[in-house]
């Protein structure tokens, strides 16, 4: 199914913007960093409200990145607040080099191994997680499920590790030293199967997204 | 300039220096390949970008997950500490009791020498056996109850974090330490078979729970940070 906008189809299938750029991550993250390990500092110390704050920032991510996973919204709520309460345990062992979202994504892997073990999940395709959508006009509201829709779709064909891997680059933003660690792989590996997990989504999504040049 | 995938990658990752951002958008926009291959990297970052900014967790919802979290940190105890505190209050027991027997040992043999006793060659029996006080071995019962509990919650924690670790090369690891800890179990056990009521064989075995104990403390504080 192609899907149709009211705007350019080159530049509005899968609702991409016209110019198709993506923003570039901040050049400069040292001073989040900081801040960063001075909650992470507080949290260490007992400060309740500098979980909070830590929590409030990548609970969110760390829950798309296991429903992307698990499929299925009760686990993945489950799941995210299992991290939470791993890691909540475990900041003495952050050491002090280690990014907290790479940290926190490792303990969610495991998190997810284990749900898939005790519940059994059933991992077949599940609508995109839009329990809350903030999808400005109609236009975009059917462009926005649609695209989430095929997008969810074809990760879904990628096996569950490939997925994790894949994702932790192009939606998490992790480098790949960062996604070696959270996956316990040599960066041979993570690297091949990052581009194998790319060439699928790309021959699933590409008539979608815009071919290749003719 | 040569095709380079992660040149590509580093370049929709942003950061990359003016010139050689210019260098590598130059060759994408000649080299078919290349361009296609950019084309769609910028395409995949715009769908996640888009898809997270569709769906964005609401305070509602991050609050109703933040309670379950909450709860449940208060229902837990103090992270790591209920079986660090037993593990240490248990060492600390169990060195007073063997400081206070070894003490009191040292005076009785200083009054009244021990006999030479033929040291046998068993594992459990390398120690002088000493006539045991009744007190002497109900302290050294005590301490041996308390390490044996010790022991078993390590044990059942060890077990726990062994079954999460789902990664081969670190369950091939794990598969040593498996074997390194059976000897070690099997050799206490046999110890402490063989102490009888020997009061220096029974403080041998102390000893032993205590290195099995920290043993175990070390491997699951491995396991731990490694998750």
């Amino acid at each position: 199914m192609r899907i149709v906008s009211t705007l350019s189809p080159d530049a509005f299938r899968l609702g991409m913007d016209q110019d198709g750029e993506s923003e570039p991550r901040a050049v400069d993250g040292s001073a989040a960093t900081r801040h960063e390990q001075a909650l992470v500092e507080r949290a260490r110390a007992g400060d309740d409200k500098a979980f909070r704050l830590i929590f409030d920032r990548h609970a969110p991510s760390v829950r798309r990145f296991l429903h992307d996973l698990l499929r299925d919204r009760e686990a993945a709520d489950e799941g995210t607040q299992e991290v939470f309460v791993r890691a909540h345990g475990r900041l003495h062992s952050l050491r002090d080099d280690d990014k907290l979202g790479p940290w926190l994504f490792g303990i969610a892997r495991h998190v997810f191994h284990e749900t898939l073990r005790s519940r059994r999940v059933r991992l077949v395709p599940a609508p995109p997680d839009n329990e809350v959508d903030l999808r400005p006009t109609p236009e975009a509201t059917l462009m926005g499920r649609e695209a989430d829709e095929k997008l969810a779709e074809a990760l879904a064909h990628l096996s569950e590790e490939r997925r994790a891997a894949l994702l932790l680059r192009i939606d998490h933003g992790l480098d790949y030293d960062e996604i070696r660690n959270v996956m316990g792989w040599t960066l041979a590996k993570v690297k091949n199967e990052i581009h194998r997990a790319r060439l699928e989504l790309r021959t699933r999504l590409e008539k979608y997204v815009g071919g290749r040049s003719e | 300039m040569k095709c380079d995938p992660e040149l590509l990658e580093a370049l929709v990752d942003g950061g990359m220096p003016p010139e050689q951002a210019a260098g590598v958008q130059a060759h994408a926009a000649e080299c078919r390949t290349c361009g296609d291959e950019l084309k769609w990297l910028r395409s995949e970052r715009e769908l996640m970008r888009r898809r997270a900014a569709r769906a964005p967790l609401p305070a509602r919802k991050l609050d109703q997950l933040w309670s379950g979290v909450e709860a449940r940190l208060q229902e837990k105890p103090p992270a790591r500490g209920w079986w660090r505190a037993m593990g240490f209050s248990t060492a600390v027991a169990a060195a007073a009791v063997l400081a206070f027997l070894a003490g009191r040992h040292a005076a009785d043999q200083a009054r009244h020498p021990a006999a030479p006793v033929e040291v046998s060659q068993a594992p459990g029996a390398r120690y002088r056996p000493v006539v045991a006080k009744s007190d002497d071995l109900d302290a050294i019962d005590q301490a041996e109850v308390e390490w044996r509990d010790a022991a078993a919650e390590m044990e059942e924690i060890y077990q726990r974090e062994r079954r999460a670790i789902v990664d081969p090369q670190q369950l091939a690891r794990i598969g040593k330490v498996d074997v390194s800890l059976g000897v070690a179990r099997h050799a206490l056990s046999e110890a402490q078979r063989q102490a009888g009521r020997d009061v220096d064989a029974r403080l041998a075995v102390l000893d032993g729970y205590s290195q099995y104990v920290q043993s175990l403390h070390m491997v699951v504080s491995d396991l731990e940070v490694s998750r």
